[in-house]
C-alpha cells in the first residue's frame, strides 16, 4: 500500500505542477492579475519551488491517500470524480478564507473566484485521475 | 445522506468557528502577528468579514463530512478525530505552503509551524463532531 501511494503521489505532484502552470501561470494569470489589488513586497517572483512542490506533493498524497485507503479508486474515471469533489471544496475554502481576511479583490471578486473555482476543479479532477489511474497500475502489479 | 451531510456540516462548522475564535483571535494572534510581514491594507481588520468567515468554517466541516460520509463510512467521533488528524495537516500544509511559495507573508518558519499545528489540533476535532453527528443522523434513518 504504502509504495502505491507514494508512486500515485509523484505521479499526481508531477501532473499538479504542469497542469497549475499551465491553467494558472499561463491561462489564468493575467485574469487574475488585473483583478488583484497589488501590494508591495507580498508576491514573490519568482516563486519559492521548494515549497510549491512541496505544497503539490501534499495535495496528491491527500488525494492518493483518500481514494486508496478510504474510497477504492483505482481508475482514471475514479479519480476524475474524486479530484474533482475534493479540489472543489479545497478552493472553495480557501478563496473564502480570503474573502474572510483580506482585500485581494478589486472591485466585485465573483467572477475571479467562479474561475478560481472552475481552474482548481479542472486541475484536481485530472490530477485526481492520473492518481486514480496510477493505483490502479499498481494494484494490478501487486496482484500479479 | 444530504441532510447526514448537512446536519454534519453545520455541527463541524459551529466548532471551527468557536473554537477557532478562542484559539487563533484570542491565543494565537498577538503570538503570530509579530512573525508576519504586514502589509497596509492587505488584511480586513479590525473584524474579517462575518459573513465569508463563518461560510469558510462550514466550507471546511462541508470536506470532512463529504469524505467521512462518500468514502470513508467514519461514523463515531472518535473516528472522525483519526480521519481529522490524517486529512487536516495536509490541507493546512497545502494552503500554507501555497502562501509560502508565492508571497512573503510568513516572516520565519516559527509562524508557519504553530499555525500547522493550531488548525490541525482545530480541524481534528471539528472532524470528531463531524463524525460524531453522522453516526447519530446514520442510527435515526436506519431506526
Amino acid at each position: 500500500m504504502l509504495v502505491r501511494i507514494l508512486a500515485a503521489t509523484v505521479a499526481g505532484g508531477i501532473a499538479i505542477f504542469v497542469l497549475g502552470f499551465v491553467i494558472y501561470g499561463l491561462v489564468l494569470d493575467p485574469y487574475m492579475k488585473a483583478n488583484m489589488v497589488q501590494y508591495a513586497g507580498l508576491i514573490k517572483d519568482p516563486p519559492g519551488w521548494v515549497a510549491l512542490v512541496s505544497a503539490n506533493l501534499a495535495n496528491a498524497l491527500l488525494f492518493a491517500f483518500v481514494f486508496d485507503y478510504w474510497a477504492g479508486i483505482r481508475t482514471f474515471v475514479g479519480g476524475l470524480k474524486g479530484g474533482a469533489i475534493i479540489m472543489f471544496l479545497i478552493a472553495l475554502t480557501l478563496d473564502l478564507q480570503f474573502l474572510a481576511f483580506m482585500n485581494l479583490w478589486k472591485g466585485d471578486a465573483v467572477l475571479p473566484i467562479i474561475a478560481d473555482l472552475v481552474g482548481a476543479t479542472v486541475l484536481g479532477a485530472l490530477a485526481g485521475g492520473v492518481i486514480g489511474l496510477v493505483l490502479g497500475l499498481m494494484n494490478k502489479n501487486s496482484a500479479n | 445522506m444530504l441532510l447526514r451531510i448537512l446536519a454534519a456540516t453545520v455541527a463541524g462548522g459551529i466548532v471551527f468557528y468557536a473554537v477557532g475564535f478562542v484559539l487563533f483571535a484570542m491565543i494565537l494572534d498577538p503570538m503570530l502577528k509579530p512573525y508576519m510581514n504586514q502589509f497596509p491594507g492587505m488584511l480586513k481588520e479590525p473584524m474579517p468579514d462575518m459573513i465569508f468567515l463563518p461560510l469558510w468554517n462550514l466550507t471546511m466541516a462541508g470536506l470532512f463530512a463529504v469524505v467521512f460520509d462518500r468514502w470513508a463510512t467514519i461514523r463515531t467521533f472518535v473516528g472522525g478525530l483519526k480521519g481529522g488528524l490524517i486529512m487536516m495537516p495536509f490541507m493546512i500544509l497545502i494552503v500554507d505552503l501555497q502562501y509560502a511559495a508565492f508571497t512573503h507573508i510568513f516572516k520565519v518558519p516559527v509562524a508557519f509551524i504553530v499555525d500547522l499545528i493550531a488548525a490541525t489540533a482545530l480541524g481534528t476535532l471539528a472532524a470528531g463532531v463531524v463524525g460524531l453527528v453522522l453516526g447519530l443522523m446514520n442510527k435515526e434513518s436506519t431506526a
